[in-house]
């Protein structure tokens, strides 16, 4: 005889059946869960990693246009004292060099003595000073005779100054390279 | 309750007649004579009108026996099966000329306020075919529902007593049943299937504690058993 019932119901296998199902598709989709995990951690994580170095980086590189910018300046610069070097090297090496002359005079003088004007023409030197007394011409022309650079010192003209009160002396000599 | 409700592999059977509320939890045992035994079983009276014709005039009471029976052996998620028995559902034992009538053939007015339904039982000897009939009106059967709502049951099945009892006849006999033989005891005791079942058969089946008396209670008992049988809990 079949089965009477009063009301539309889920029969106790079809319940099970429900449950069952359930609790396959939960253990499943932690089962998913875990799997996609493992493969997708690992990835995440690197990439968190790389985003930090990414970062960082991006940190560090902040200035990058400027300090590019400075070393172009600052390379720049460098040619040019470079260059200036190698002609001021390449001046002072040369063999007729009146570096040294100069240096000599510059020395010789003070005590009262200024140079005014230093004029080199070929092996003959002009020197135009001004003293406060004969005394320092003498003592400055016999310094220059002393002094191997030069040769043949001797002055040419003292004359009295009378807006400064002083002696302005010309002393001619040979340059001796 | 969330995410799925729990389910527990028991079947407790709650059967409603005239100023009676019993409740039975049989299960399947594997060792012992009877094959089943009876758990627990409880005979709620009701006798201040809880329950007349089978209508539910006082669902609270009735909902608190149900409930008090389910906690108190934690069945709360076990399958609940009503059997209703009282003059509100009408049975009847109709012989019919054929044993594939048309539902017009019963002359049972249709209505939306009622649910009706028939089932082949037996043939007689006079050549016709006896059907057992059933009308219940759809409120007496969404008062039940709304009950069991109440009370929290996992309800798979509302029944009548009789449908039980030849349940329980079908499962004494097993295999061994036949139509001809329920058709012989049925006219020995004219339709009347609580007669046909014996005690004994009941004790053969079912192991009842001492401290039910079985005499008094068998009917019942063998409802429970007739219910658990038909739902096939235990497969």
């Amino acid at each position: 005889m079949k089965k009477v019932n009063f009301i539309a119901s889920l029969s106790p296998q079809k319940q099970y059946e429900i449950r069952r199902w359930f609790w396959m598709t939960v253990l499943l989709s932690a089962c998913a869960f875990m799997i996609g995990t493992c493969f997708i951690v690992p990835q995440l994580l690197l990439y968190v990693s790389l985003k930090k170095e990414v970062s960082v980086l991006r940190e560090k590189t902040k200035n990058y246009a400027d300090v590019v910018k400075n070393k172009g300046t600052l390379k720049t610069e460098y040619e040019t004292l470079r260059t200036r070097e190698g002609k001021i090297n390449a001046y002072s090496k040369q063999q007729k060099n009146p570096y040294l002359h100069i240096t000599s005079l510059v020395e010789a003088s003070g005590n009262g003595v200024q140079l005014e004007s230093v004029r080199f023409n070929k092996k003959d030197v002009e020197v135009v000073m001004v003293c406060p007394t004969s005394e320092h011409a003498n003592v400055f022309v016999k310094r220059l005779s002393v002094l191997s650079n030069f040769s043949h010192v001797k002055m040419t003209s003292l004359q009295h100054d009378a807006q400064t009160k002083s002696l302005r002396c010309t002393i001619k000599g040979h340059v001796i390279f | 309750m969330w995410p799925i409700p729990a389910l527990d592999h028991d079947l407790v059977s709650v059967s409603f007649s005239q100023n009676n509320l019993v409740c039975c939890w049989i299960q399947k045992v594997k060792e012992g004579v009877a094959p089943l035994t009876l758990r627990a079983y409880k005979h709620y009276p009701l006798n201040n009108l809880e329950l007349e014709k089978l209508i539910l005039f006082n669902p609270t009471i009735i909902k608190q026996h149900i409930v008090s029976f389910l906690q108190e052996h934690s069945l709360q998620n076990a399958f609940i099966t009503f059997c209703l028995d009282g003059s509100s559902v009408a049975e009847q034992f109709v012989a019919m000329s054929t044993s594939t009538p048309h539902r017009s053939d019963f002359g049972i007015a249709v209505s939306s306020n009622i649910l009706w339904e028939y089932r082949y039982v037996y043939p007689n000897d006079h050549g016709q075919y006896v059907f057992y009939v059933y009308v219940v009106p759809r409120s007496l059967v969404l008062q039940y529902q709304l009950l069991a709502i109440a009370a929290r049951c996992n309800l798979i099945a509302i029944t009548t007593k009789t449908v039980a009892m030849l349940d329980v006849y079908k499962n004494i006999f097993g295999t061994a049943f036949r139509r001809s033989q329920l058709a012989v005891d049925m006219m020995r005791y004219d339709n009347n299937i609580d007669r046909i079942i014996s005690i004994d058969a009941i004790r053969r089946m079912v192991r009842v504690s001492p401290s039910v008396t079985i005499s008094d209670e068998y009917v019942y008992i063998a409802t429970a058993y007739g219910l658990f049988c038909v739902e096939r809990i235990d497969e």
